[in-house]
């Protein structure tokens, strides 16, 4: 960790956070509800909420890892937290969430497919989170392949 | 279409500079240092304000900073 920049280490420290919601959303779905019926009724009614829970949590969760990372950092390596965007993190910038934007549509497109062939709804809103989430991770391990790697 | 490469002069222009740091760099031509870096290193191509920057630091013409070559010229 000692090598890598404030933006690398940036990166790493969302993408944790994603893995954490990742595991909270886990931990929620198929362990705590696990036994829920599989009436397709009860089903649009808990990923309803489930969802409409998720979207403030990655928020919160995404705005607690910016200030403990740069509370953190500032303390480790004493650098002044003047942190900027210039033409490199915009440009990073366009072409992560260029990834992210394609994830989500593939994952959209295969929750799609997976009601198109009829299969229970579950389904659908699993791989509709999970498209969202992965979109999350890859926008966090492209700025990190693109900071270390350069385009 | 042929591949082509931007070198680079930053490092040698920074030493006869009296060791200016990349941090110094920076912060004359107000992007972060990882900007800096990766264009050091060849990974990114910087605009060319940012080019045009770079040079009047260095009071140098642009092309003592940058050269292009292409894939066939080597």
């Amino acid at each position: 960790m000692n090598n890598m920049t404030y933006q690398e280490k940036r990166s790493v420290a969302y993408l944790t956070s994603t893995l954490i919601v990742v595991v909270i959303y886990c931990i929620y779905v198929f362990y705590f509800n696990s036994e829920r019926s599989l009436n397709p009724e009860t089903d649009f009614k808990f990923y309803g909420i489930t969802i409409i829970l998720i979207l403030p949590a990655m928020i919160i969760v995404n705005i607690l890892t910016h200030i403990v990372f740069n509370v953190m950092h500032t303390m480790l390596t004493k650098e002044k937290g003047d942190h900027f965007e210039d033409e490199l993190d915009k440009a990073i910038e366009l072409r992560s969430n260029r990834n992210a934007y394609n994830t989500f549509l593939i994952g959209f497109l295969l929750s799609m497919i997976s009601q198109a062939l009829e299969m229970p709804p579950y389904v659908m809103f699993n791989l509709l989170v999970a498209s969202f989430l992965s979109g999350s991770m890859v926008w966090s391990i492209s700025h990190l392949y693109f900071y270390r790697k350069g385009f | 279409m042929a591949k082509h490469r931007i070198d680079n002069n930053i490092r040698k222009l920074r030493f006869l500079r009296d060791e200016m740091t990349q941090q110094q760099l920076a912060e004359k031509v107000g992007v972060t240092r990882q900007t800096i870096m990766s264009i050091e290193k060849g990974k990114y191509s910087p605009t060319l304000e940012l080019a045009f920057r770079i040079a009047m630091v260095f009071k140098v013409p642009l092309d003592e900073v940058f050269s292009y070559s292409d894939g066939e010229s080597q």
